[in-house]
């Protein structure tokens, strides 16, 4: 299940926000999305995510043409998301977080996949606590363990590390480790380039909106114009 | 498995519905006929506010008109009785699904903008369909419409000489309502309008379609709200577009469902407790002018004093500290 980004273009006014970009991501993929603030790396995965119209672009999974697709379908097709600002529900338990996930991608009974998720992220502790009373790192994992229960194809992450402490960082990314292991693939959208040149095994950049360079970790760091544009000497 | 969130014990519960199976046996002791006209007040817009909260308080969409919905279902048994003499038992069917309709036609076009647009559509509209009656014939304009009153007749829904039976009908909606309630916060559908209420693009994100659920939702609300509007027309037997689609209806549906706990299963029923005796109370007192001056100041005060309504308020401070650190 190959993910495909044909030409996808998103404008704001005068502003091209994201500027003709293509790519394609093959199933099991550890992607990195970097770029400076305001490239459109966000803009980017909303117009991916079906949260914005697209000016121009076609997006695909599988072959199944996405392009037009709302975020609820995309969604029951396997492409999970989560949010730079974490999108939990604060008013719910933790449980009910994920009680509240459609089951259409699985056959095994809600009851026991929502158990097995919060063991999964570690959550099991705070499982009555509701979820404006979790610590910033809490609710990103719970947003996790609710792209988990969805039983996602691909995992589109908006800044997963950002105001989270490093032992928090460590579980998010065992966790996303994990379920890469079992041939989900990530495109993660991060400004910790410490981990991303750890941890993926791909890294693409955004510039003004434009990709400036796709290719291994290695070959990011000494790439001339993303030093430039974005890693400094 | 499916802790709720409201963290009340059980018992808080059994003890409401106690109180409200209490109620139906008390009138046999013999009450007087102002007591069960206050109780049926109580009952009858505990039962519109929980109708009313479904959309307000578990998927967080207002609706600034919802006495339109109570106007359709009170006209609905109205012209059926009056017009045509059917029995007003078939507005349960007529009035709900006019109401849902409506409902479906404001919510469609709305549910889908950013801000509030829908609870702007809703108050416009109430008024534009009270302005509509207080000029259309076929309902009987601004004079209303006043029914051929027969003494007692289950068939005809109407029972001047003894108004028990209202009350009983009274409670058997609450009890439904409350009912209606509790199922829909405890499955997957009410925790998906909640997760709605709560971040609406995170619930997209997980596959949920936010509109139907709203549209949904919105129309059981309205269906709801109509069935409080039939029991007042059968027990006023008189309706004009003031009485029954105005603001101050609007302010009684809402009402409970805020000072009681906007979201909560049992803050509608709480509110109306309080609020319906307090009204009877304050019209004995004052009479009955500044009927919209008093609802208004009853607003300002749940704004500023317990904004998140009794229960959450309660629940909150004394009950979730406790339940969280075992
Ligand atoms: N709703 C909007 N209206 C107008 N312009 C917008 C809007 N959203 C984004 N932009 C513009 O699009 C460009 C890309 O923004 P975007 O948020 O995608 O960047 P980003 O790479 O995610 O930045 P950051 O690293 O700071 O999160 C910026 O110039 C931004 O000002
Ligand atoms: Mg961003």
């Amino acid at each position: 299940m190959s993910f495909s980004v044909e030409h996808v273009t998103k404008r704001y006014g005068g502003v091209t926000a994201v500027d003709d970009v293509s790519f394609q991501i093959g199933k099991g993929e550890f992607v990195g999305l970097i770029g400076p603030n305001g490239s459109g790396k966000t803009t980017l995965l909303d117009g991916l995510g079906g949260y914005i119209r697209k000016d121009a672009g076609r997006v695909a999974l599988g072959g199944h043409d996405l392009s037009k697709a709302p975020p609820y379908e995309l969604a029951k097709r396997g492409v999970g998301r989560t949010f730079q600002v974490p999108r939990v529900f604060d008013n719910m338990t933790v449980v009910e977080n994920l009680y509240c996930v459609p089951a259409a991608r699985s056959s095994e009974p809600k009851e026991k996949r929502v158990e097995d998720t919060m063991e999964m992220v570690r959550l099991a502790s705070v499982a009555h606590e509701i979820a404006k009373n979790l610590s910033g790192g809490q609710k990103k994992l719970l947003e996790l363990a609710r792209v988990v229960m969805l039983n996602p194809t691909i995992v589109l992450m908006d800044e997963p590390f950002s105001g989270v402490d490093p032992a928090m960082l460590e579980s998010l990314l065992g966790l996303m480790r994990e379920m890469n292991k079992e041939g989900r693939t990530f495109l993660i959208v991060e400004h910790n380039i410490a981990v991303i040149t750890k941890n993926c095994g791909r890294v693409i950049c955004l510039d003004e909106g434009k990709v400036i360079a796709d290719g291994s970790p290695g070959d990011i760091r000494n790439d001339p114009r993303v030093i430039e544009a974005y890693l400094g000497t | 498995m499916l802790t709720r969130s409201e963290l009340l014990p059980k018992n808080v519960y059994l003890l409401a519905v106690g109180l409200l199976v209490a109620t139906a046996v008390v009138p046999v002791v013999g009450l007087s006929n102002l007591i069960i006209d206050v109780m049926l007040d109580l009952f009858l817009f505990a039962f519109v506010s929980l109708g009313w909260n479904l959309l307000a308080g578990f998927t967080g969409q207002i609706n600034l008109g919802p006495a339109l919905y109570f106007g359709i279902g009170a006209y609905s048994a109205g012209v059926l009785f009056q017009t045509y003499r059917i029995t007003p038992w078939a507005a349960f069917v007529v009035g709900p699904a006019i109401a849902a309709g409506l409902a479906l036609i404001t919510g469609y076009p709305t549910f889908k903008l950013k801000g509030d647009y829908y609870a702007l559509a809703t108050l416009v509209i109430s008024q534009i369909v009270l302005l509509s009656f207080l000029a259309w014939d076929y309902v009987g304009a601004a004079y209303g419409l006043s029914y051929d009153i027969i003494p007692f007749s289950w068939y005809w829904f109407q029972f001047n000489t003894n108004h028990l039976a209202y009350y009983y009908i009274g409670l058997v909606m609450v009890l439904g309502a409350l009912g209606l309630t509790w199922r829909i916060r405890n499955s997957e559908f009410g925790l998906r309008l909640m997760a709605i209420r709560d971040d609406e693009e995170g619930a997209k994100s997980i596959g949920i379609n936010t509109l139907r659920y709203k549209l949904v939702i919105s129309m059981i609300s309205a269906g709801v709200i109509a069935m409080g509007g039939i029991l007042y027309a059968q027990y006023t037997l008189y309706l004009d577009p003031n009485s029954t689609m105005s603001l101050t209806i609007t302010a009684d549906i809402a009402l409970p469902a805020l000072l009681g706990g906007v979201g909560t299963i049992l803050g509608p029923l709480l509110g109306a407790a309080i609020i319906q005796p307090l009204e009877w109370l304050l019209r004995f007192t004052i009479g009955s002018n500044l009927q919209l001056a008093i609802r208004g100041a009853i607003f300002m005060m749940i704004v500023l004093f317990i904004p998140r309504g009794i229960m959450q308020t309660v629940v909150d401070k004394y009950i979730r500290p406790k339940m969280v650190k075992k």
